[in-house]
């Protein structure tokens, strides 16, 4: 006879642990029937790509988000990386680059940014919080002073399509989104690298002392979290056709909510991939709908942070009695 | 007999001039308000709106709620809408640089298809592909001439594009009040304090001024100076322009902010009365000031008129008619003498 080496409590544990993303799922499809009876125009094709178009940039910022909150930091600083990177790419297209070596450019501008804030976390041993604060201000400042405030506008037919254009049903935005997203799941699931991620946020000390690399993963983490902050401007940049230095304002505080209501904690140890691109989903569906029902703006940024605090409070109740068993 | 007929002959004279005299009286006194005047003056403009089909739907993207100046004319469309009776949704970005997401909002609002959209862009191109949705779907869009019209039209956009708000003759009227006043008294030497170098609005609002100026020939512009719409630096731009020019007798601001800075300035140098400051935008704060006669002139004019006349553009341009080049809402010069024609102003 087969005998499970978990207790019966354990495993119910670890049933009521795997709920919170099902719970997510079964939120936003119940989201979805509220709008669409409420509005013919909600579940239509066109609003549906709509949703997923809009939710690009989040659920990229977001995925690098979480690998950051998976180590117990934080960036803050991934709007002004946005905004920085963006500019980069598009000065680069407008001195006659080619689309394909501005992109990289940028994506690299974007990494490197991340190595300094990571280099700040794990070298300086400064708290995420304030390294990324710092330098959210001097990204920013950087990208005012080099564009004068002035925004970089008309970019390469080629470029554009990466924020317009579809591959038969699927934007392009939207596809780009997928692979990011497929890239991360696989990084934190099937690689070294992503179990040490969780490791080094679950126990810093414990996980030092097993020889992980911890210096490594804090600059490997921030690193991925401005290159996610760039590829987020590829689309912000392609979508408006404009490279601007207030891009991404606030980007910040919407990919950590994204992260929050997937179900990873503030205080590392866990990092749900599936969760974040949920919670961004929610986050784009709720301001989506909201309009498509004419709410007016104040209120959708009501709802939304209502949604936010009951998500996290759902998710606290369902630690709390996991820890119970 | 003759003397009697004389005595009748002037009573009839002076009962029809009391007729005369007091037919003016009633006038007198239904001045007309200058806002009733000039929404009047700027739908004439316009002409006849044709009734909007049953059922007509409009939707409108405005920059965004946070902001007086815009509530202010969500107020105008919404009263347009009920005079008409359309149905109407508005929206607008959470902050004032909200790009990203007031394109979502449009396209959102794309998706629901309405007959005609109005969109107040953020930036020149933040609404582009938007507008190129709609287009797609056969909506009518009319958009401020903040959108670079010449890049929607190659990204296949071709809206109705309105610049309703003439910065330049604001700046005119406001300059040209000053220089008028002050050629009566010799003339003299005056300033221009302007907003945000490179801006358009600052820039159109200062030009409009050196016109204004320089209508007068007595008047000799001295300096032209930026400060950036802001209270402060306008404050120490006017010390810096007194201690220049000790006898500068004018200073035109570009909006009402920097001239209340510079009437503090003045009041601080003890020069209070000397010199003739003129604002835009006739912000409450202002209003006050020209009632008190410290602020010498404002310049108003109406967001409640440009929501109302938008609606009306939409609904005549969805019923076939042809929009003038030049439709403008028209400001209003508000002085001693008009400011309490101004109190309806909205």
């Amino acid at each position: 006879m087969y005998i499970s080496p978990y207790s019966r409590k354990e495993k119910i544990y670890h049933r009521i642990s795997r709920f919170q993303r099902p719970g997510l799922l079964i939120f936003l499809f119940l989201m979805g029937a509220f709008f669409s009876l409420l509005s013919p125009y909600f579940l239509t094709w066109e609003n549906f790509t709509n949703i997923l178009v809009q939710s690009t940039v989040l659920i990229i910022a977001g995925t690098g988000m979480t690998l950051v909150i998976g180590t117990a930091g934080i960036d803050l600083s991934i709007g002004s990386i946005l905004a920085l990177s963006g500019i980069v790419m598009a000065s680069a297209m407008k001195a006659g680059l080619g689309v394909f070596i501005s992109m990289t450019l940028g994506v690299f501008s974007g990494a490197l940014m991340g190595l300094l804030n990571g280099l700040g976390t794990a070298r300086l041993g400064i708290s995420a919080f304030i390294v990324t604060l710092g330098t959210t201000g001097i990204y920013r400042a950087l990208a005012l002073i080099f564009t004068d405030a002035r925004p970089i506008y008309g970019l390469p037919r080629q470029f554009r399509a990466i924020g317009i254009d579809s591959i038969g049903p699927l934007p392009i935005s939207v596809a780009l989104t997928l692979v990011v997203v497929v890239l991360a799941y696989l990084l934190i699931v099937w690689t070294p690298f992503g179990i040490n991620i969780r490791s080094v946020g679950n126990n810093m000390e414990g996980a030092f002392r097993m020889g992980v690399p911890i210096r490594w993963v804090l600059i490997g983490v921030y690193m991925i979290s401005g290159a996610t902050a760039a590829l987020a401007s590829i689309v912000v940049t392609a979508r408006l056709n404009t490279a601007e230095a207030i891009a991404g304002l606030g980007i910040e505080l919407e990919a950590i909510a994204a992260v929050i209501m997937g179900g990873t904690s503030i205080f590392g140890g866990e990092a749900s991939i599936s969760g974040t691109l949920l919670g961004a989903l929610i986050i784009g569906t709720l301001a989506n709908g909201l309009t498509i029902i004419n709410v007016p703006s104040y209120y959708q940024q009501l709802v939304i942070g209502i949604v936010f605090i009951l998500t996290v409070i759902a998710d606290r109740i369902r630690r709390r009695e996991a820890k119970a068993f | 007999m003759k003397r009697k007929s004389s005595i009748v002959l002037n009573l009839v004279l002076i009962f029809a001039a009391m007729m005369i005299l007091g037919s003016f009286i009633p006038l007198a006194q239904a001045e007309m308000s200058l806002f009733a005047k000039s929404r009047a003056e700027s739908f004439a403009m316009l002409g006849e709106v044709p009734k909007p089909k049953p059922g007509f739907r409009m939707g409108v993207v405005l920059v965004t709620l946070s902001n007086p100046y815009w509530v202010s004319m969500k107020n105008g469309f919404e009263h347009a809408a009920k005079e008409f009776g359309i149905t109407m949704d508005i929206q607008a970005a959470p902050q004032e640089n909200s790009t990203t997401a007031q394109l979502n909002i449009l396209e959102n609002m794309v998706a629901k298809g309405y007959d005609a959209i109005s969109v107040h862009t953020i930036t020149a191109h933040n609404l582009i592909p938007g507008l190129v949705k709609a287009q797609q779907k056969g909506i009518l869009t009319v958009a401020s001439k903040r959108v670079d019209l010449k890049a929607a039209r190659e990204a296949g956009a071709n809206p109705i594009a309105l610049g309703l708000v003439d910065y330049y003759t604001q700046g005119k009227i406001g300059a040209r009040y000053i220089a008028q006043e002050l050629a009566k008294k010799g003339g003299g030497k005056v300033a221009i304090i302007e907003g945000l170098p490179g801006a358009p609005q600052s820039k159109d609002r200062r030009e409009g001024a050196q016109a204004g100026f320089k209508s007068e020939p007595s008047i000799k512009i001295v300096s032209v100076q930026p400060a950036n719409w802001d209270r402060n630096k306008a404050f120490d731009v006017t010390n810096g322009l007194l201690q220049a020019h000790p006898d500068l007798k004018g200073i035109m601001c570009a909006n009402d902010i920097m001239a209340l800075a510079a009437l503090e300035a003045i009041d601080r140098a003890g020069k209070r009365g000397k010199v003739m400051v003129g604002g835009i935008d006739l912000i409450d704060q202002a209003r006050q000031a020209v009632a008190q006669g410290r602020l010498t002139c404002s310049v108003a004019f109406s967001p409640f008129v440009i929501g109302e006349l938008v609606t009306r553009t939409a609904i005549a341009a969805y019923g076939g008619k042809k929009i003038p080049e030049n439709l403008r809402v028209i400001s209003v010069l508000a002085n001693k003498d008009t400011i309490h024609l101004l109190k309806d102003w909205k």
